[in-house]
């Protein structure tokens, strides 16, 4: 490694017209070195990358300097700015679909910075867009070539992202949250590639991640961020001695498979609440060379959640774990088996409003983005109140009103916060509003739908431990869907896992997660980012995660077409 | 596969519209008041045997649905039926008002489309002071008639130029309005090319004023949409120039939404012309309809009308082909490997 770094942020501020959300942001990146940069959402690690990268809108203003192979940005001229950042910096995103042009074939998004920018004729460029393809390994590039991004994975879009940087050779690899928006097992792979482009191109990083867990394993050294300002820098292998800042300390503690799964006093012959038997539902999809085909979505699930249990569905994207979530709460309705409810028969959706009610005092659901799941025009209070009185209609305004501040106790919300708008509470604040919005009804069971994935790693721990109290205390059963493990561990005491429709292991908390049976299980387990680990590439040749669309039947085409 | 359904689904509603509209025209005349008598006997108190005679004639003794029948299979043989009132073939008298409308039509889109689409690229990428410049034109073009814009300018003119006595101002730009106004003639539809072409500039700009605002605004807020969506971001990242980004990334993604709205308005703007029709005393389609219906000349109307309508439909089916062609959605849908 030389000394020079590929990368210095020296003292950078990053200031909006009135407001200054980076204070001080320091750290360098030497050549083939990786550099993790570590903080919550708002602490402004994105901004610093984007400042790097020169995506910041046009009237912020930055401070500090940037310096690229030595050579401070500022004190350059616009056009080689341009030139410097186009072929000495790649940069990756968080969500490769939104960041490819819908309308332009992989070939032409590939080859584009060759063609416009270093003026590279046609055939030459595509014949390296395959090079770069089959280098990130993705099999069958020339085909890939012809495909739109819409016919590709999300795994396999982020890899072509990837491959694209690569174009021009880059210095440096600017890589933001590139695989929060991935299944566990698809940031695996995603890793494992960048890992064999940095040994063989002696590529450095920045890595941007919440994620401290997977930043140590995959980066040399690790900035952590807080409030703006980088507040330590420690080397990934010795994280655990070296950090001395309480912020680092507290976001190494919340790394979920740190906590031991707590002793669960269980009633050993509690009654069902859910039972579900034997779920099967198919959709009918337009098939690849015309005609319908048939996706099954669910084939044969069964399980049950009892009263004052929880239950967790683990499973990647496609797995079939909220098609069930859906049906349970009548969103969808499936084509066979059985959903019994406290004993009764919710096989088939609710009809009439009085009936949709009914069951609406028994489920709630809470859903994975608290910034879309609630109405920005509602206070607090609005928001609970309305929700209380779908259900008791009749109420008096003074029990609506305790009811009110019975639940943000029980959400652990200050009471202040009553009046004010989601605009003003912070992520894990509009969580808590969304799961007392669900309880107001006083349901049996909670529907907790990928509830805490958007939300920071220390958040996501007070989340988990709120909702675990409140089930010890008023009894509600939780049906949690996520495709995170280590959220079973911490929440759950009885886990379904699910691949492709089928439930791939049931059983209770610790037998499956201490000593899965399901080669399938093992693999998910192992993809979890802890120290020590190495991501690996575990299925040389495959085209994306897990075949989210298993078993597809020709259906014969429409006659007279 | 998929393009075979979505064209034979079209044609289908199309056809299914159409016929329903045929229904509507038809029966609607015939319950409006007045008797058609009137008009056919040419004003003079008619006699019982010419009575008779034109009933036979035109067979009004016959049952509705018969004379609907023959109407209807009358059109599919190129037979319009004869007007009430100037006694001959309807196809010969809709056939050269239709030539002047679609002219006109044809340079309204023209105007909007360039003004319209351009103004919009201007209001999304010059800067706040151009896009605020273009909001509140737009929002006077959408409120307000041509001429009255007109004269509003005149007054802003005169006002901020307040160290010129205002109503110098005033009479001198009234004098440049009206001395322009003249080399563009105002009245009648003239005669063939380039002089049909002089008449028809100032009808096209007081039918365009409207839509043109319209485009404009739909214009900028798809390209803006674009210019703020992440994979500009990917662009501008990868160094690629910006006049690519922009006619790649930003104007390619936008023109599916420009493009649907833009077929929508078009077809709306043959129906619209007969007010301006009306004013420039332009003999186009509205013109002749709305005098049609005044001397209760039902042949004429009823096949205007019908015109109209098939316009309208046609092009409507158009634009929403189109849309779908140029989608992403359907582009990756239709080529899913």
């Amino acid at each position: 490694m030389s000394n020079k770094p590929v990368l210095e942020l020296d003292h950078l501020s990053i200031a909006m017209p009135h407001r200054t959300l980076v204070h001080n942001c320091t750290l360098a990146v030497a050549a083939g070195e990786a550099v993790g940069l570590v903080g919550e959402s708002g602490s402004g690690k994105t901004l610093s990358v984007r400042a790097v990268a020169g995506l910041l809108p046009d009237d912020f203003t930055t401070g500090g300097a940037i310096r690229i192979l030595g050579r401070d940005v500022a004190e350059m001229g616009s056009k080689e700015r341009k030139e410097l950042r186009a072929t000495r910096i790649g940069m990756v995103f968080q969500t490769p679909r939104a960041h490819l042009n819908p309308l332009l074939t992989i070939g032409d998004f590939m080859t584009e910075a060759l063609v416009h920018v270093a003026g590279k004729r046609r055939t030459a460029a595509d014949r390296r867009a395959a090079e770069l393809l089959d280098e990130v390994g993705i099999p069958d590039p020339v085909r890939r070539l012809r495909q739109y991004p819409a016919e590709l994975s999300g795994g396999l879009l982020q890899r072509v992202m990837i491959a694209a940087t690569l174009a021009m050779d880059p210095e440096i690899l600017l890589a933001d949250e590139i695989t929060t928006a991935l299944d566990v097992t698809t940031q695996e792979e995603v890793m494992a590639v960048i890992g064999d482009l940095r040994k063989h191109r002696e590529l450095s990083m920045l890595f941007i991640t919440h994620d401290l867990a997977l930043a140590s394993a995959v980066t040399d050294r690790v900035a952590v961020m807080q409030h703006g300002r980088t507040v330590e820098t420690l080397h990934s292998a010795t994280m655990r001695q070296e950090a001395r800042v309480e912020y680092t300390k507290v976001l190494m503690a919340a790394a979920l498979d740190e906590a031991k799964p707590e002793e669960l006093v269980r009633d050993r012959d509690a009654t069902s609440v859910l039972a579900v038997s034997g779920l099967s539902k198919t959709y009918q999809v337009p098939g690849a060379t015309g005609g319908r085909e048939t996706l099954v979505a669910l084939n044969g699930v069964s399980f049950e959640l009892d009263q004052g249990g929880s239950l967790g569905i683990v499973g990647e994207s496609g797995s079939g774990k909220s098609t069930s979530a859906k049906i349970i709460c009548g969103l969808e309705r499936a084509d066979a088996g059985t959903i019994t409810v406290t004993g009764e028969d919710w096989s088939l959706p609710a009809r009439g409003g009085a009936a949709r009610r009914g069951r609406a005092k028994k489920v709630q659901m809470v859903f994975q983005d608290p910034y879309q799941s609630l109405d920005r025009r509602q206070t607090i209070r609005e928001c609970l109140s309305e929700a209380i009185r779908v259900h008791r209609p009749s109420d008096s305004r003074e029990a609506v009103t305790r009811r009110i501040e019975e639940l943000m106790r029980q959400v652990t919300l200050d009471p202040e916060l009553a009046d004010q708008r989601p605009k003003s509470l912070s992520g894990g604040q509009r969580q808590r509003v969304a799961i007392a919005r669900a309880l107001a009804a006083d349901p049996e069971i909670l529907v907790l739908d990928e509830a805490v994935s958007a939300i920071d790693v220390t958040t996501q721990v007070e989340i988990l431990t709120l909702l675990d109290t409140i089930r010890r205390e008023t009894g509600v059963a939780l049906l949690m869907i996520t495709h995170d493990l280590t959220v079973i561990r911490r929440l759950c005491d009885r886990v379904v896992v699910m691949r492709a429709g089928r439930v791939e292991e049931y059983g209770t908390a610790d037998e499956i997660l201490d000593a899965p049976r399901a080669d399938y299980t093992r693999l998910l387990l192992d993809s979890i980012p802890r120290e020590g680990w190495k991501p690996r590439r575990r299925r040389p040749g495959r085209t994306s995660a897990i075949p989210t669309i298993t078993l597809m039947h020709r259906v014969k085409e429409m006659r007279g077409l | 596969m998929n393009w075979i359904q979505l064209i034979l689904g079209r044609l289908g509603g199309l056809v299914l519209t159409l016929l329903l509209a045929s229904v509507v025209i038809y029966s609607a005349l015939l319950l409006t008041p007045g008797d058609p008598m009137s008009a056919l006997a040419g004003g003079a108190k008619p006699n019982p045997e010419l009575i008779a005679q034109i009933r036979a004639e035109y067979h009004l003794d016959d049952p509705i649905w018969t004379r609907y029948w023959d109407w209807l299979s009358g059109i599919f043989v190129g037979d319009f039926g004869r007007s009430f009132v100037y006694k001959t073939d309807v196809l010969g008298l809709v056939a050269p008002r239709f030539v002047v409308t679609f002219q006109l039509v044809l340079l309204t889109v023209a105007i909007i489309l360039v003004l319209g689409v351009g103004s919009g690229i201007l209001a999304a990428t010059r800067g706040r002071a151009v896009d605020r410049t273009m909001g509140l034109l737009t929002a006077l073009g959408l409120a307000l008639p041509g001429f009255v814009v007109a004269i509003l300018l005149m007054w802003i003119f005169a006002k901020s130029l307040g160290w010129f006595p205002g109503f110098v101002v005033a009479i001198l730009l009234m004098w440049i309005f009206a001395k322009s106004l003249g080399w563009f003639p105002v009245f009648g539809e003239g005669g063939d090319g380039i002089d049909r072409l002089w008449h028809l500039i100032l009808p096209a700009f007081s039918l365009a004023t409207m839509f043109l605002a319209y485009i404009s605004r739909v214009t900028r807020s798809s390209l803006v949409a674009q210019l703020h969506s992440e994979h500009v971001d990917t662009a501008k990242v990868r160094g690629i120039p910006r006049g690519r980004i922009f006619g790649t990334h930003v104007f390619r993604n936008a023109a599916p939404q420009i493009l649907a709205i833009s077929g929508i308005t078009i077809a709306g703007l043959f129906a619209a012309a007969a007010i301006v029709e009306v004013a420039f005393g332009l003999g186009g389609i509205g013109s002749l309809l709305t005098e049609a219906a005044a001397r209760k000349d039902l042949p004429v109307v009823q096949v205007t009308s019908l015109l109209l309508v098939t316009i309208f439909v046609v092009l409507n089916a158009l634009a929403d082909f189109i849309s779908a062609v140029i989608d992403p959605d359907s582009v990756s849908s239709g080529r899913q490997a």
